[in-house]
């Protein structure tokens, strides 16, 4: 019987996005392993606690809500010693890397990371993962003993994950404290700045958009469209937008039900970030231009002339 | 300060990456030093421009062709380098590869390692947590900032929720987020200078790892390699701008109920 144990996220004093869609994943391991789903929450709350009903039992670790890698990790190393369970999933976040790499040193188990998914054939686990930037996916095999995987954001939808009661649950101890690692502060991102990953529409401008002053193009259709403007890293870079609007693998991810690509070329790392957007426009003069390649519809043109008809029409 | 540097020589992704029959096809591909091993090296060469660190030591667990890569890190201002060559450790998986440099670490007693956030090939970003987490050392991924001297250091790192700043005390190792620098380029003095830096070449039992890296230690055993499933193609239009201007309306009208 082996059981998968899942690593609840909490960001905010909330369950984390990421918590819902593993307890997803998990169920369907769980079938194919033959055990049940618990979740492991380390530093949450009784609420949080709450909102677990997806998970047949949560295991409550007691610790400081600020997360500290150090501590979390050895709180979560205690469950697992204890309990021994087959899976161990976490997110493929900064938080769930820390936990599952750790892990995997400390206690010897095989491990997969950015998993899109998990499943169990033959009595072995086995994990599919993206690599050389999303341009290859590889299957590992994990065995049948215990293992960690972390999965990557967005493989499944989340909703599947949510459901309210509290699960039964038991006491995983206290996390020791950390000795050389100390958490001074968070820094947010600017208060009063729109969160382009909670956006329906995002008009995004990469390097075709030219000069500063143009981005004013692109400004004035997203009010109109009653969209957020986010941007690829080269506009971020030459500070013509703020960091907040980044989409890509070093800023944000994204998925907006309308991701409208103004004069982005879509560089791999780009792509990364908005790839799972339910519907992608792409408006770009190179025919050739990686953003076709994800783009449900793509216009080959100049952006501005594309956006002058479109507020024309509008 | 001693600083510890691992870095990897990967195939260039930038390139078409592409499977065969289950394997990645590695003919007529360009290697490279992985761009957040990069990040890294240039991370601890300004430490030692500003003299808070005294020596930047980069090591690499590879093959021969692994050393170019390690004259290019001391080109662009490392001191000397470490090439753990072995054929012994061909076929590693992360845990294999942490193994070996926590066996490194334990010889050369670093203050800090300074290592990618992940490699460029695999995105896997085990490595250096793993090592970390066998020396007994702290471990902060995902750095874009490091202030201080030592023996404590101010970290800020991407967290899940906002930039994270965290006091370490030293010995420990952190990864470095691409946004922590811009790598500089190495220059031609630079190169010349690394063609007379020392470069050691040690095997496993040297480092007395013997058995601890190499596919048949690997816990983790790769099945197979697949590109990605095909997406249907999407819908390229083009023509006159007031022509696909309407298209992309109806669009945003249809797909999304956004106007109209």
């Amino acid at each position: 019987m082996g059981d998968v144990y899942v690593v609840a996220e909490h960001l905010n004093g909330e369950l984390a996005e990421m918590t819902f869609e593993m307890l997803v994943h998990a169920r369907g391991l769980a079938g194919g392993v033959g055990g049940s789903v618990t979740a492991v929450l380390i530093g949450g709350t009784d609420a949080m606690a709450a909102k677990l009903g997806a998970a047949d039992k949560v295991i409550r670790v007691a610790a400081e809500a600020d997360y500290n890698p150090d501590t979390y990790a050895a709180g979560l190393k205690a469950v697992v010693d204890a309990k021994k369970p087959q899976v161990v999933m976490a997110g493929n976040t900064s938080q769930g890397m820390d936990l599952a790499n750790a892990l995997s040193a400390r206690n010897n188990m095989p491990m997969a990371a950015a998993c899109l998914k998990v499943s169990a054939a033959g009595g072995n686990v086995h994990a599919v993962s993206q690599l050389y930037g999303g341009k290859m996916n590889v299957t590992s095999n994990l065995g049948s003993g215990p293992c960690v995987v972390t999965v990557a954001a967005g493989a499944v939808s989340a909703d599947g994950g949510r459901k309210d009661g509290a699960p039964a649950s038991e006491d995983g101890g206290k996390a020791p404290a950390a000795t050389k690692l100390r958490f001074k502060k968070l820094i947010q991102p600017e208060k009063g700045d729109v969160d382009i990953t909670t956006q329906d529409v995002l008009v995004a401008v990469g390097r075709g958009i030219g000069k500063k002053e143009d981005i004013e193009v692109a400004v004035e259709l997203a009010d109109k469209l009653k969209a957020a403007v986010a941007a690829s890293r080269p506009i971020i870079d030459a500070g013509w937008m703020p960091k907040s609007r980044q989409v890509g693998k070093s800023g944000l991810k994204v998925k907006p039900k309308v991701y409208l690509a103004l004069g982005i070329s879509g560089a791999p790392e780009h792509l990364e970030g908005m790839k799972n957007s339910a519907t992608i426009i792409a408006v770009n003069t190179d025919k050739n231009a990686p953003i076709f390649d994800v783009a449900h519809y793509g216009l080959v043109g100049d952006l501005f002339d594309v956006v002058e008809e479109m507020m024309d029409e509008l | 300060m001693k600083i510890l540097v691992p870095v990897k020589q990967v195939m260039d992704v930038e390139l078409n990456v592409r499977v065969a029959a289950g394997k990645v096809v590695e003919d007529g591909m360009t290697l490279v030093l992985s761009k957040w091993d990069e990040n890294a090296l240039e991370a601890a060469v300004q430490l030692k421009e500003a003299g808070t660190a005294s020596e930047v030591v980069v090591v690499t667990v590879g093959p021969e062709s692994a050393g170019e890569t390690l004259r290019k890190a001391m080109a662009m201002g490392a001191d000397r380098a470490v090439h753990v060559l072995d054929p012994a450790a061909d076929g590693s998986d992360s845990l294999g590869v942490a193994r070996v440099l926590a066996a490194l670490g334990a010889k050369e007693k670093p203050d800090l390692i300074l290592a990618g956030l992940q490699a460029q090939d695999t995105d896997m970003g085990g490595v250096g947590p793993m090592t970390a987490e066998l020396m007994g050392i702290p471990c902060l991924s995902n750095v874009t900032k490091i202030e201080g001297t030592g023996p404590t250091l101010t970290i800020h790192r991407r967290g899940d929720q906002g930039r994270e700043v965290i006091a370490v005390t030293l010995p420990a190792l952190i990864t470095a987020n691409d946004s922590l620098n811009q790598p500089r380029l190495a220059s031609l003095k630079g190169i010349m200078m690394a063609k007379k830096k020392p470069m050691d070449t040690l095997t496993l039992e040297n480092l007395g790892a013997a058995g601890v890296a190499g596919a048949a230690h690997a816990l983790t055993q790769i099945a197979e390699f697949q590109p990605p499933a095909a997406r249907a193609a999407g819908r390229k239009f083009t023509g006159e701008p007031e022509v696909i201007a309407k298209e992309v309306f109806d669009l945003l009208v249809k797909e999304a109920k956004l106007v109209g």
